[in-house]
């Protein structure tokens, strides 16, 4: 079984995210602290070791250990950071498959696959448009094939 | 022969009646601004406008129940609703997974049946599909369900248990927690019904009943005993009513369930839906060697007043011998899976924070506040029972858990809350499964299961501490 990475822009989206979400911290403590410098100092160290520790740990981590393979019969994927998981959902037990992308992730020409099975839904983050179009119709296809 | 278009039950008119029961704010309006203003006459006077809105409402439940026909053939359930907005329903028979028919008692005298549809896809909490219907046209539709899956040479096997072992199951399955909900919710409606003074005398009498049967007990703390004992029997008391009358059928491939005293529910369940067999057990149950099984079917126990279980309670050396008759397709296999004896903190570590920080909490509440000492003992006491029930569950689980896989069913055992479970499912109905490692059991190359299979919303067995290798090449899964 040959596990498939997703696309290494995927890292890049996931900086680019934390990155301007982080960017409103130091709004808001200016916002509600504005005359408390013990807490403006004791709040923007913590938001730059959480951003740092996201930025330099996480992130990475989650990109090395996200993978995916089809095979014969199952989607498998394998993620987490602090927990290891292989999740796994029969090719004849997928309902429909959907592909969605918000517009810094089409920027980057990035997708994000998410395969609906009757009892639950798993998602494949940051694969490239065309993988990401490529397994659509690879799991569609295959789908079909099942219900015969 | 093609079925003809019927109409609804006209109970469907009263049923309606509530869609417009927000119109009923002009006549109340009208009243609140005559009594200010102009007084009886000039209400009299425009007493007009109340009565067109009466009759509004009533044709609008009319024409709305003369718009709603449906026809139930061979091939399925074709319905068409709506006034303004025309809905055309269609419902292959073979996509129907479970039929209901629900006798309230508040139909009986109306003759109206209401019959239910439930495929796998749609609402979680509602039905896909709701109607009225006569008693005899219920009965019509139900044969053609049970027609459909089941051939008529084969055999009909049938099950109806004591009085004694509905008990059993209305007991397990009645929480205080919920009786003391249902009994707050029935007090606070009737209150509002009858006035506040109503629900006042009840609080009031309750309190005094507690006071009088403190026996020296604190009453804060007697009254909350006996508010969750009271809970219970009333729980118990749904439960058992619910329960009574209980018969299961099967025919060929179709399962027909009855049950209830005031409230008579029939269910037309193919085999082929059951997603999964749920052997029950509580810790009371395990002890006395019984249990209850149950099914998840699209449909079936749906709703919280809904019939649970097909069997109520069988003796733990029986069920294999029942469950040969009505459900040879579920067959529990012994455990070839299970966890390493080691793991015996990975089972109880959730249930032992709760029995360490009561006590400690409750000792350290009584040194702090002397004042309430007894009170806080009393209530530390009954907070400790919950704790080390589940530390009890928990531990029962350490011994039993594990999985086994023959052919394409799959047997899982495992706890969740404060029941132990034995699932059969096939492997067809796994939605999706995920192994789950942990850092520390990341070093012991071991993991969590999780199955979750088909439903209409999430459910997900969890089985603590496999082998990681063996889970997965269970599965068919390579690591």
């Amino acid at each position: 079984m040959e596990m498939k990475k997703v696309s290494r822009r995927a890292l890049l989206l996931w900086r680019i995210r934390l990155s301007l979400l982080v960017l409103v911290c130091p709004f808001l403590i200016a916002l509600f602290f504005p005359a408390a410098p013990v807490w403006t100092a004791v709040l923007t160290i913590l938001w730059i070791v959480f951003y740092l520790l996201m930025f330099l740990l996480y992130y990475p981590v989650k990109y090395w250990k996200l993978c995916y393979a089809i095979t014969e019969t199952s989607l498998i994927i394998k993620c987490g950071v602090f927990y290891n998981r292989m999740k796994a959902m029969q090719l004849q037990n997928i309902q429909h498959v959907t592909t969605g992308a918000s517009p810094l992730a089409r920027a980057l020409g990035l997708c994000s696959l998410q395969v609906w099975g009757a009892g639950g839904i798993v998602y494949i983050p940051g694969l490239s448009k065309e993988a990401g179009a490529r397994l659509c119709g690879q799991l569609a296809h295959a789908e079909k094939g099942g219900s015969r | 022969m093609k079925e003809e278009w019927r109409h609804s039950h006209p109970f469907l008119i009263l049923h309606n009646l509530k869609g417009f029961f927000y119109m009923l704010i002009i006549p109340l309006v009208r009243g609140f601004v005559t009594a200010f203003g102009g007084g009886l006459a000039a209400w009299l006077n425009s007493a007009w406008v109340d009565i067109l809105v009466f009759v509004f409402i009533l044709l609008g439940s009319v024409w709305q129940w003369r718009c709603c026909t449906y026809r139930f053939d061979r091939r399925g359930l074709h319905a068409r609703q709506g006034i303004l907005i025309r809905r055309t329903y269609y419902i292959p028979l073979q996509k129907i997974a479970t039929l209901c028919a629900v006798h309230s008692f508040y139909l009986r005298p109306f003759g109206a049946v209401n019959l239910r549809a439930d495929t796998l896809a749609g609402s979680k909490k509602r039905n896909d599909f709701s109607l009225f219907v006569s008693k005899s046209e219920a009965q019509r539709i139900l044969q053609l369900r049970l027609q459909a899956v089941s051939s008529s040479s084969s055999l009909t096997r049938q099950y109806r248990p004591k009085s004694l072992y509905v008990a059993a199951l209305a007991a397990f399955s009645s929480s205080s927690f919920a009786g003391v909900v249902f009994l707050a919710t029935l007090v606070s409606q009737t209150g509002k019904l009858l006035g506040n003074e109503f629900s006042e005398r009840i609080y009031g009498t309750f309190s005094r009943v507690t006071h009088l049967l403190a026996f020296g007990l604190p009453p804060a703390a007697a009254a909350l005993g006996y508010l969750l004992l009271f809970g219970w029997l009333c729980a118990f008391t749904v439960n058992f009513i619910r329960h009574k009358n209980f018969c299961l059928r099967r025919q060929g491939n179709a399962l027909y369930i009855t049950g209830g005293i005031f409230t008579k529910r029939e269910y037309a369940v193919a085999v082929q839906s059951i997603n999964f067999l749920d052997i029950r057990q509580s810790v009371l149950s395990w002890l006395l060697r019984f249990c209850s099984v149950h099914i998840h079917a699209v449909g079936y126990s749906k709703h919280s007043d809904d019939v649970s279980g097909v069997v109520p309670a069988v003796r733990t050396r029986d069920v294999q011998k029942t469950l040969h008759l009505f459900f040879p397709e579920f067959i529990p296999d012994k455990r070839q899976l299970k966890h390493n004896w080691g793991a015996l903190f990975k089972f109880i570590g959730d249930p032992s924070w709760g029995c360490i920080l009561i006590p400690v909490c409750t000792l350290l509440l009584r040194w702090l506040l002397p004042d309430w000492g007894d009170f806080i003992g009393w209530v530390g006491f009954m907070l400790c029972f919950p704790a080390y029930w589940f530390l009890t569950v928990r531990l029962i689980d350490y011994f039993t858990s594990g999985i086994a896989r023959e052919g394409d069913r799959f047997t899982l055992r495992y706890s969740s809350g404060y029941f132990l479970h034995t699932v059969v499912l096939p492997r067809d109905k796994i939605a999706w499964v995920c192994l789950r490692q942990s850092p520390i059991q990341y070093f012991d190359k071991k993991c969590d299961l999780l199955v979750f299979s088909f439903s209409e919303g999430e459910r997900r067995h969890h089985i603590r501490n496999l082998d990681w290798q063996a889970a997965a090449e269970l599965f068919g899964l390579q690591k």
